[in-house]
């Protein structure tokens, strides 16, 4: 087969997951391993597709839950692949993500989890309710490069900057995003968070800036 | 204390659909793909035939009122806007005090193995399914006094605007919340989930319906248009 084949091929995976296109994915996932294409190529391709859909969702374009749908185009690629295991290997940054204590919400939580693990990150979910020593315990335990703490209400949001305090004092280097709806760039930084996404659509970004600063040492 | 159990009617579960899209940022007249659109109605049978709506409230005196908080037999409300609002009304005057909430039960219909859009798509009918209830317990009270030739002011809730979470605390010590199995955890918080609580003014005459007309801020909760964006 010659690049102009496989390039038609990895095009039509990767318009599959933007258009919610289970079949056409799973057509080409089996067409690009019969022309003998590399996985590697071929989860590039699942990736790029849900980067033109999240794309879509910065601007507006497609509502989030076209976007979880388009996740979900892109997991049952990978399933296909068997791939988890070797996202796993291949360094996937280990992240920890929970809702503090008290507080019971769980789905915008879910959706970050979601969003984080469809992006390649190793997500550890904690789920709602988490106390502190869980927290910390986690971070040491997987190594954790980044924790994501939740709270959706002001009076669990509180228990965030001891969180923060007593997870830098063990892990130092982990980057800790916060988020919730009582929440904003200025609680972040005076919590002693290293990053904050106001919701879903910049979670990424705002999450590889905090590691960027992290990585070298700059201050928010 | 009065117990109110709404009724949702097919036609109000009919508007649930639009008011939950709007919920999920869908603009007016913008169709969701056929999967979207298939899990909502599941969501909104769900919602349907297993929530279990319920409603509680009380009108009580107002005992006094100065520039940081309303003051009543349960306790006070710290709000200087709406303790603003409140010293402006004219007559005799009093508060509501309301709880309303569908229950837990709406959840069955999630199953076990839950993905997140369909979590989402239940969540935003249930919000939207849990005001509904909210409007249909606010209608009561406010026919009530409408029928003494009074006025009601709009819903104010805790968490809201210049007023504490922690003000939940009043509420629910005004009104008995286990008659309709709501109950308040230690961090403020309303069980079933999906529950509402709010107070409102009552009086001869209410110069505002809300405290937004005391606030500049534009933001996306106001009742009343804001004057710099009008």
């Amino acid at each position: 087969m010659n690049n102009e084949a496989n390039q038609k091929v990895l095009d039509l995976i990767e318009k599959a997951v933007p258009g919610y296109n289970p079949e056409q994915m799973n057509q080409g996932i089996e067409q690009a391993l019969r022309q003998g294409i590399p996985v590697q190529e071929i989860k590039q391709a699942l990736f790029q597709g849900l980067e033109l859909s999240r794309k879509k969702l910065l601007t507006r374009d497609v509502p989030l839950p076209k976007f979880l749908l388009s996740i979900d185009v892109l997991d049952q690629g990978f399933k296909r692949l068997s791939a988890t295991e070797d996202r796993e290997k291949s360094g996937a940054i280990p992240l920890v993500i929970g809702v503090v204590e008290g507080d019971p919400h769980d789905l915008g939580k879910n959706i970050v989890s979601r969003i984080y693990s469809a992006s390649g990150y190793q997500v550890h979910d904690l789920g709602v309710g988490v106390p502190a020593e869980t927290f910390i315990s986690t971070v040491k335990e997987k190594q954790a490069k980044v924790l994501a703490l939740s709270s959706m209400i002001s009076t669990t949001m509180v228990q965030m900057p001891e969180i923060i305090k007593r997870v830098k004092a063990v892990a130092p280097d982990t980057v800790v995003m916060v988020g919730g709806a009582p929440l904003d760039l200025n609680l972040a930084k005076s919590f002693g968070a290293d990053g904050y996404a106001e919701s879903a659509v910049t979670l990424l970004e705002e999450t590889e800036a905090a590691l960027e600063r992290a990585s070298v040492k700059e201050k928010w | 204390m009065v117990i109110v159990k709404p009724k949702l009617s097919a036609e109000l579960i009919a508007g649930l659909r639009e008011k939950a899209l709007s919920n999920l940022g869908y603009q007016k007249r913008v169709t969701p793909d056929q999967v979207t659109q298939k899990i909502l109605s599941k969501a909104i049978d769900a919602v349907h035939q297993s929530a279990n709506p319920r409603g509680i409230y009380l009108e009580a005196p107002i005992i006094g009122i100065n520039r940081q908080a309303i003051i009543t037999e349960t306790g006070a409300i710290r709000s200087p806007r709406f303790a603003r609002l409140a010293g402006l009304c004219k007559g005799k005057r009093s508060l509501v005090f309301m709880i309303a909430t569908i229950g837990d039960e709406w959840k069955r219909g999630l199953g076990k193995e839950v993905s997140v859009l369909r979590q989402l798509l239940f969540d935003a009918v249930a919000s939207a399914a849990v005001e509904l209830v909210a409007g249909l317990v606010e209608k009561q009270w406010r026919e009530a006094a409408e029928s003494k030739g009074l006025k009601a002011g709009s819903r104010f809730s805790p968490g809201y605007c210049d007023w504490d979470l922690k003000g939940q605390r009043v509420i629910f010590k005004a009104l008995d919340a286990s008659k309709i199995g709501v109950e308040l955890t230690r961090h403020y918080v309303m069980v079933p989930e999906k529950t509402v609580s709010a107070v409102a003014l009552i009086a001869e005459d209410l110069p505002a319906a809300a405290p937004c007309a005391f606030c500049p801020k534009d933001c996306p909760w106001r009742k009343i248009p804001c004057q710099s964006s009008t």
